[in-house]
């Protein structure tokens, strides 16, 4: 079964970014993931890639060592890493705890 | 003399937003060849549309029904940021194509820079606007302008929106904000967010007049030399190729 989940987050100071994820829950997965918002990032095809690599992911260990490898190799204004593979980790615990 | 020389194009005859971000993608790609001069362009968007940020999705940020029902255009830019109503009869856009080089490298300080000759330009109408990071210019805390910048091999350009007689209604019926945004910056709606030129001066203020005002204001921050000019056709040859991924429903609805 799929479980599809989104959420906004807009760390202080930050801009405003939507997830909607869709966990599979037979293997507890990242099925598809979206990421959104007024952000920027530098190079701009990036955000493909991460979204690429995040698909597949069912740890929160896979969803760290994702994001962090992307965040060295980008420039982000608005964008907070660090919330983004908190609030990624949060979703997969709780849509796998249930 | 100024330290270099930069065209500038004012085109507000009024354009689809289409062919806007096409010519401004053209550019981009000139400049950062070395086959066209730095630029500085100004130009309307007609009919009013709607454009949003690189990385949003259309279903979060714009009323899609309502823009269909009104025949507003939403484009997807090749810049990040937020959603733009660009309202024919009171919004100008203006964008500056440069090679990076020096204070340019640094991207948030390139962001201040040229929000910092857009500030010098509503200066000289009289307007106290000043800078709010990392890309918006406010009077008080309202914005009457974001910028939003592509960067692409060694050059950048920086777009940005000048609202001076928007119609506000119009824009809080067709673009979606989420509340936790309206709060960070401690507004109940895009009203209080947002003014008009004419609302801060007090006074009607014509797109030429914001123009010229912008553009001291670059040759003053650049210590650049300006020279008027026109389109390439190498440009425009660019642009007519573009202008089909901003057409395309698989570009403006990647999201």
């Amino acid at each position: 079964m799929d479980i599809s989940v989104s959420r906004i987050i807009r760390p202080k100071g930050m801009k405003t970014v939507y997830i909607d994820v869709t966990i599979n829950t037979s293997d507890c997965r990242i099925a598809q993931i979206k990421i959104s918002g007024d952000f920027f990032l530098y190079p701009p095809e990036a955000l493909d890639e991460l979204e690429e690599r995040l698909r597949g992911c069912n740890s929160e260990d896979c969803i760290y060592s994702v994001v962090d490898k992307f965040a060295e190799k980008t420039t982000a204004i608005g964008l907070d890493y660090n919330a983004l593979k908190t609030v990624l980790a949060e979703i997969l615990g709780n849509v796998c705890s249930r | 003399m100024g330290e270099f020389k930069i065209r500038v194009i004012y085109d507000l005859a009024g354009r689809p937003p289409w062919w806007q971000m096409a010519i401004d993608e053209a550019i981009l790609e000139h400049v950062s060849r070395g086959s066209s001069l730095p630029t500085l362009r100004f130009y309307i968007f007609s009919p009013s549309s709607v454009t949003i940020g690189l990385f949003q999705a259309v279903k979060h940020t714009v009323r899609i029904e309502e823009a269909k029902k009104r025949g507003v255009p939403v484009v997807r830019r090749f810049t990040g940021g937020g959603a733009v109503y660009h309202d024919e009869y009171g919004e100008l856009t203006y964008s500056i194509t440069l090679p990076v080089s020096g204070a340019l490298r640094d991207i948030e300080k390139s962001y201040e820079m040229l929000c910092g000759a857009i500030i010098r330009g509503l200066r000289r109408l009289g307007v106290n606007a000043e800078y709010k990071r990392p890309n918006d210019i406010v009077v008080g805390e309202r914005k009457v302008s974001g910028n939003a910048q592509a960067r692409r091999r060694e050059a950048l350009l920086q777009h940005g929106t000048i609202l001076y007689d928007s119609d506000l209604d119009t824009m809080e019926a067709l673009l979606l904000v989420p509340k936790l945004k309206l709060e960070h910056h401690g507004a109940k709606s895009i009203r209080d967010r947002v003014v008009n030129l004419s609302e801060a001066l007090g006074r009607s203020v014509d797109p030429q007049a914001i123009a010229d005002a912008i553009t001291e204001g670059f040759k003053e921050t650049l210590r650049a030399d300006v020279e008027e000019g026109w389109y390439s056709r190498e440009e425009f040859k660019l642009a007519r190729q573009l202008t089909k991924k901003y057409l395309d429903p698989k570009w403006n609805y990647k999201r």
